[in-house]
């Protein structure tokens, strides 16, 4: 079954905006890269060059910092990149790190106030094999009255686009939503559905990265496929 | 800053392969010392040195200068692999490039613009 094939509930058609085939190759080296050269904060109370830094720029910049690796992961991952290497700096002349990133994926969470869910088990429906866990999730969503939680649009999901039922076209995406458990006490659920997978193990993992990291944010406790 | 890159630059250009660029920009970049090292150190690189108007004029000074001066081989070579563009990264930075440098800039920048960044 193919990987690409439209929300079986929401939409009707999908359409090919741009042609795949290129050679794998010549895309790596034409995929531009960003390196961030900069003091990372170390975590812990340990003495560091950076600190004092940083209270320079606490005077002098409008709420400039040096920032953690956590918080450089926030910071490229609000803005559609994707942290491949960090170099740390191998002598004592230097206390500069190479960040590497490419740009390549977005996560953009509904709304600003994020819900407070109770040990969540996270559910995975992506279309793929059969279909199967796809129409399940799809079926649970609007079954539980699920919230829509984040949308992760990524360009290595086919360059393809959705066209909905009401006619607006959307970008093929992976979207969480949520459903708090009908009495307390019980598990929480997310539940992972999307328009398509990665078209390369590279970025599936790319891509699971970023949908554990949603998934700890949350404490999920368990995953189910 | 230009003598705190001095210090820095080969220690960064040894760090990780440039190599693999065919161009690199350097956002923010001040006069030009880090991209004139790997320049200097990868000659199938070309660079653009990227900043605001004032920064590129003290580059050009810096290495128009240096070019003169017959010693200077590294200036003459830069100036031949590297253009200098006057801009605002926040309103747009150069493209078609396949590597971009931004080097102790992030830190002087909130979150929120960076995001606009």
């Amino acid at each position: 079954m193919e990987k690409t094939k439209s929300k079986a509930t929401t939409s009707t058609t999908t359409m090919t905006v741009n042609d795949a085939s290129q050679d794998d190759d010549k895309q790596n080296k034409n995929n531009p890269k960003l390196l961030i050269i900069d003091l990372i904060m170390p975590e812990g109370n340990k003495p560091f060059i950076g600190k004092f830094i940083d209270i320079v720029m606490l005077a002098l910049t409008h709420k400039g910092r040096i920032r953690t690796e956590k918080e450089f992961h926030k910071l490229l991952n609000s803005s559609g990149f994707i942290i491949t290497k960090i170099i740390h700096p191998s002598d004592n002349d230097n206390f500069l790190s190479i960040i590497e990133a490419i740009p390549g994926m977005k996560i953009v969470y509904r709304s600003s106030e994020l819900p407070e869910l109770q040990s969540p088990y996270l559910i995975q429906g992506l279309p793929g094999n059969g279909y199967v866990g796809k129409l399940a999730i799809d079926h649970l969503i609007p079954e539980l009255n699920a919230n829509h939680l984040v949308d992760i649009y990524s360009t290595s999901f086919s360059p393809q686009i959705v066209i909905r039922l009401n006619g607006v076209a959307e970008l093929m995406k992976n979207t969480i939503f949520y459903s708090k458990a009908s009495s307390s006490g019980k598990n929480d659920l997310l539940l992972l559905t999307g328009d398509s997978q990665p078209e390369s193990p590279d970025s599936e993992y790319l891509l699971i990265e970023q949908i554990l990291d949603i998934a700890a944010k949350f404490n999920t406790k368990k995953f189910l496929r | 800053m230009a003598s705190l890159t001095s210090s820095y630059a080969s220690s960064i250009s040894s760090m990780y392969d440039f190599s693999q660029f065919n161009t690199v920009v350097d956002i923010g970049g001040g006069q030009g010392i880090l991209l004139s090292i790997l320049l200097k150190n990868n000659p199938n690189l070309s660079g653009i040195l990227f900043d605001l108007p004032h920064a590129i004029e003290s580059a050009k000074n810096r290495h128009i200068n240096e070019s003169t001066n017959p010693r200077s081989e590294d200036s003459k070579d830069f100036l031949s692999r590297c253009k200098l563009v006057e801009g605002d990264f926040f309103k747009s930075i150069p493209l078609g490039a396949d590597g971009y440098i931004i080097k102790n800039v992030i830190l002087n920048w909130d979150m929120i613009l960076l995001q606009r960044f």
